[in-house]
């Protein structure tokens, strides 16, 4: 399925292209696409694939030639790196050329498609094909991305006072890297969806919350377990508000919990890596809390969502006015 | 002044309510999960009230309100849920084990000071 709304959605991809022409052609075409292009420049870029980066996407140019490093070498290398990453490969040479050959032919062999796609400037169609095949391939209901923005912002600030929160716009990755050092993370099921919820943050960050009385812990508590503890606070209260909030009237999943499918998750912490047997994209939500009275006090929350086990958004039913009455009943209900 | 016990997993949870409790006069002791709880309560006989989370690790905050009216045979003590859940059939569930308040996470401070005074105050 598509995505029914292009503009609620983004995603970031590293542009590897040494044509300025080029560059600014497919500038406009990853704005008209929903795209974040970050230009890169360097080879040494590669290192930002093995840090905390959020991409869902490359793209290089096949004449993008720097310190020894050829476009397809660079395919080459971001593909051993981040096998995950869909590649867009321009190629504005003849067939003739040895190296376009042999990138048409990789990506052509589905055994070793390094590259999503082969694509000219003059024409772009197969890369908006391969662009919605890799990215927005996934439907996710407009209603619902604004609902979980709300509720978990608001959960965010259910537990931390004296600051300002802003929100990116949701985006897509398909990195699978870890932000930070620190994970809180919760399966989440209903009987339209399956998976996983994640927040991840730095702790020096959630550390200096704690220190300046922004959190309801002692500001003298900042060993790691009063930081886990934090985190997974917020974890926990958005995944009530949600469950309050999507899970149908029955509540329940199709089938009894201890036979549904379960697959393994590996993580690999050399390399900051989940993965939850998914190519899917994942749901990502950006928080910047800045300190009210200390501006350059900032925390970066990154929330990601994925629904590895079933998804089934066409039984999406905001129970919102359930929430409603159980809020105008007020937080408080007495037997 | 009554004394209460809050049960809950979370380090933020337990430090926040009983700041806001403390603040109000009560005196206030914790437990990590249900099963700590339950353990609190045998050992102390005057603990008058109970506020648990529901979901925790080694037993939920049901589970333990079940043990206290059975397996304690306590029925004097007032036990009010403080959870994210809020599905009506916990809630039965909560009902038929005697618990006698339901606030839904995330609380305002006013309503666990406004709760606790109402049930011992």
């Amino acid at each position: 399925m598509q995505l029914d709304n292009s503009e609620s959605l983004v995603t970031k991809a590293l542009v590897y292209e040494h044509d300025p022409d080029a560059y600014q052609q497919l500038r406009n075409f990853c704005q008209e696409n929903q795209i974040v292009g970050l230009k890169s420049t360097h080879c040494d870029s590669l290192k930002l694939l093995q840090n905390n980066t959020d991409l869902g996407a490359i793209f290089v140019s096949d004449q993008f030639l720097i310190a020894g490093v050829s476009g397809i070498e660079l395919v080459r290398q971001i593909h051993t790196l981040r096998p995950e990453l869909p590649i867009f490969y321009r190629v504005e040479q003849l067939p003739s050329d040895n190296k376009s050959e042999t990138a048409i032919e990789l990506a052509a062999e589905p055994d070793n498609a390094m590259v999503a796609c082969c694509y000219r400037l003059s024409s772009l169609e197969p890369l908006r094909d391969s662009i919605q095949s890799h990215l927005f391939c996934t439907h996710y209901p407009v209603a619902l991305i604004r609902a979980m923005q709300e509720i978990s912002l608001e959960s965010i600030q259910a537990n931390l006072r004296n600051c300002r929160i802003t929100v990116d716009t949701p985006y897509l990755v398909k990195d699978k890297v870890i932000y930070g050092e620190l994970m809180s993370m919760i399966p989440i099921e209903s009987d339209w969806y399956r998976g996983y919820m994640m927040l991840q943050s730095t702790e020096s960050e959630v550390v200096e919350l704690i220190q300046n009385g922004m959190t309801p812990l002692n500001p003298k508590d900042t060993s790691f377990r009063f930081v886990n503890s934090l985190l997974n606070e917020i974890t926990n209260l958005i995944w009530g508000g949600i469950k309050s909030r999507f899970s149908n009237s029955s509540g329940d999943a199709s089938e009894p919990a201890n036979n549904r499918t379960q697959v393994p998750i590996a993580v690999n912490h050399l390399h900051k890596y989940i993965s939850f047997g998914t190519d899917e994209p994942q749901l990502c939500f950006h928080y910047r809390i800045e300190n009210e009275f200390e501006p350059t006090q900032v925390v970066d929350l990154y929330q990601k969502f994925v629904f590895n086990l079933s998804w089934y958004p066409e039984n999406f039913e905001d129970s919102d006015q359930t929430v409603n009455n159980l809020v105008d009943a007020g937080e408080l209900e007495f037997f | 002044m009554a004394q209460i016990l809050i049960v809950d997993d979370s380090a933020t949870v337990r430090n926040e309510v009983t700041t806001f409790l403390g603040n109000n006069g009560f005196a206030v002791e914790s437990a990590v999960d249900g099963k700590d709880g339950l353990d609190k309560l045998k050992r102390d006989s005057g603990i008058k009230l109970v506020i648990s989370d529901v979901n925790m690790p080694n037993m939920d905050g049901l589970t333990m309100a079940e043990k206290i009216r059975g397996e304690l045979g306590n029925q004097s003590v007032n036990i009010i849920m403080l959870t994210t859940e809020s599905d009506p059939r916990m809630k039965e569930r909560g009902k038929a084990a005697g618990v006698k308040g339901w606030i839904v996470k995330p609380f305002k401070g006013d309503a666990i000071v406004g709760a606790v005074k109402k049930l011992v105050g």
